[in-house]
């Protein structure tokens, strides 16, 4: 595949993920961002295993794993576009 | 070694590397167990300016299960951090340190001590803290830096709530070993002479000897260790045996900043481990080594056709051309049919009643790395480095003592000196009942806790 057509079809799987995303309201997104800030340490998710939708989050020393496809597909996306980034 | 560099991954990540444990009940206070964990291989004393000292990002464990089912039910955590006194100097200190406080020491390092109990039932856990902000002593350096280090260093050991102790910091390397032999295709150099490719014979260098390890020694009653709170006196009793492990973990996650600083995130995956010395290092293979390190000993079961048949105990005869007659006559015979169950129990389960005459440190048949001891055996007026296979029932495998020679008896156990105890009819050869890599350990020990010699200085030691 080539990139422009990669990154199309990233972009596309992307926008479908950023329409769930536009039905948060900015205030719910506003309290998303305090709380992440008054964790006071670094936020990391790893994704164990795509196609199951499996993903770690890591903050402080605690972790949890959660099933969350939508989650996962989005990560996936920009991680596409990161791979392509360093690619190109 | 030990457990030193024994496995691919943790080769690479020393602070985080466990390198021997000791249990053995208290010589000094019979109605105690010290227990040591030792922790960085090789560590060379002169190694400034940056001298070696714990991981602040690892967490350090010391693990008892005291019921059999090599789950831990007591738990001793170590938790330490940095604190760097001047950014502006590139030096660990600044002139003599004579104290604990000096403010020359400019880099030094303070640790959390929390005890943690596993209830029945439901398997929560009680968090105790025992202690904060306890001083790690500095390395030891040289006599401008640190003059008096013996003084300074037995200021740091701690008192504990409930009658314990604590040290934690640089130790003399106790455990000896020929390791330019041995690791040179298994030869000891007492029997050069025989190895399928022959050398002289010689006595043996001690290839840890000058180097120095991390320590973590605790002292504590044995009612806190036992199941029900008991102090053991009956030997036959299951309740007297516990199994000791310890290991290091990290976080799962973790990320480089572009400032040079780290950050870490996630709960703690065990990366190192060990109970029982040489386990990882000799019994199990190269494609399973990290894998053991993470696993729990519970999950052991894996592991046993390892310590069935183990690979040392084939390579022996061939090493050894003509040395060990009666093994190799064993060694023709069907795997199967020749089960090194001697060292199942040794190893893995403990020996039960009936083995050794007045003697058990059986946890069940769940095998498990755990250094199993039974503390209702007081300590020996006069210590056997053999151990129970020297009539010694206070020292290895009883635990083990730091003194204990380890090599020697494992050696001696897996060239077949303790088969006849499953296998009455079988023979020992007679150079089973000599080995020895020839080694002692020349600094010595200390009479008391934390029993492991002060470490070797930079500025004046030796290596054999």
């Amino acid at each position: 595949m080539k990139r422009r057509a990669l990154l199309t079809k990233a972009a596309a799987g992307t926008a479908a993920i950023g329409l769930a995303a536009t039905a948060i309201s900015s205030e719910k997104v506003e309290r998303l961002r305090d709380a992440a800030q008054d964790l006071g340490a670094p936020i990391v998710a790893y994704v164990t295993d795509a196609a199951k939708g499996e993903v770690v989050v890591m903050v402080g020393d605690s972790e949890v794993v959660r099933r969350d496809a939508a989650l996962v597909a989005r990560l996936s996306a920009i991680a596409k576009e990161a791979r392509d980034v360093v690619a190109s | 070694m030990s457990s030193h560099r024994e496995a691919p991954e943790i080769s690479k990540d020393p602070v985080a590397d466990n390198t021997d444990l000791y249990a053995f009940v208290d010589p000094t206070d019979a109605s105690k167990v010290t227990i040591i964990a030792n922790y960085i291989p090789l560590e060379e004393p002169a190694g400034g300016p940056n001298f070696f000292q714990f991981g602040d990002d690892v967490l350090y464990e010391i693990k008892i299960d005291n019921d059999g089912d090599a789950i831990e039910d007591v738990t001793y955590q170590f938790r330490f951090r940095t604190i760097l006194g001047n950014p502006n100097t590139f030096l660990y200190n600044t002139g003599p340190i004579t104290s604990l406080t000096s403010p020359s020491w400019n880099m030094r390092q303070l640790y959390s001590v929390t005890r943690v109990l596993r209830d029945g039932g439901d398997g929560e856990r009680r968090r105790t803290v025992l202690g904060t902000d306890l001083v790690s002593p500095p390395v030891r350096i040289g006599p401008r830096s640190t003059p008096d280090y013996p003084a300074l260093a037995n200021l740091a050991i701690q008192t504990l709530p409930g009658g314990g102790r604590v040290f934690a910091g640089q130790r003399d390397e106790g455990f000896y070993v020929d390791l330019g032999s041995i690791f040179d295709l298994g030869a000891l150099r007492p029997f050069g002479n025989l190895h399928l490719l022959p050398l002289p014979a010689t006595g043996g260098k001690d290839g840890t000897k000058g180097y120095n390890v991390h320590t973590i020694a605790l002292q504590v009653p044995k009612s806190d260790l036992t199941r029900d709170g008991s102090m053991p006196t009956n030997v036959m009793d299951p309740r007297s045996v516990i199994g000791v492990w310890a290991t290091a973990s990290r976080q799962r996650g973790r990320v480089r900043r572009e400032d040079g600083q780290n950050e870490s995130a996630g709960g703690w995956v065990q990366v190192s481990r060990l109970g029982n010395p040489l386990i990882n290092e000799v019994v199990i293979p190269l494609g399973k080594k990290d894998g053991w390190n993470s696993r729990e000993p519970y999950r052991d079961a894996d592991f046993l056709p390892q310590y069935q048949d183990p690979e040392l105990q084939n390579l022996l005869p061939v090493l050894y051309p003509g040395v060990f007659p009666n093994l190799a006559t064993l060694l023709a015979t069907p795997a199967a049919t020749r089960s090194r169950d001697d060292l199942v129990a040794i190893l893995g389960t403990g020996i039960p009643q009936g083995v050794v005459g007045g003697f058990q440190n059986f946890t069940g048949a769940r095998v498990a790395d755990m250094l199993r001891l039974n503390i209702a055996i007081p300590p020996s007026a006069s210590p056997n480095t053999f151990g129970l296979i020297g009539g010694d029932a206070a020292g290895f495998p009883n635990g083990r003592r730091v003194a204990d020679n380890v090599v020697a008896i494992e050696l001696r156990a897996i060239a077949g000196v303790t088969l006849p105890l499953v296998r009455p009819t079988y023979k020992p050869d007679g150079a089973a009942a000599l080995l020895t890599d020839g080694t002692s350990n020349a600094e010595g020990y200390l009479a008391t806790f934390p029993y492991l010699q002060h470490p070797n200085e930079g500025y004046e030691h030796s290596h054999d």
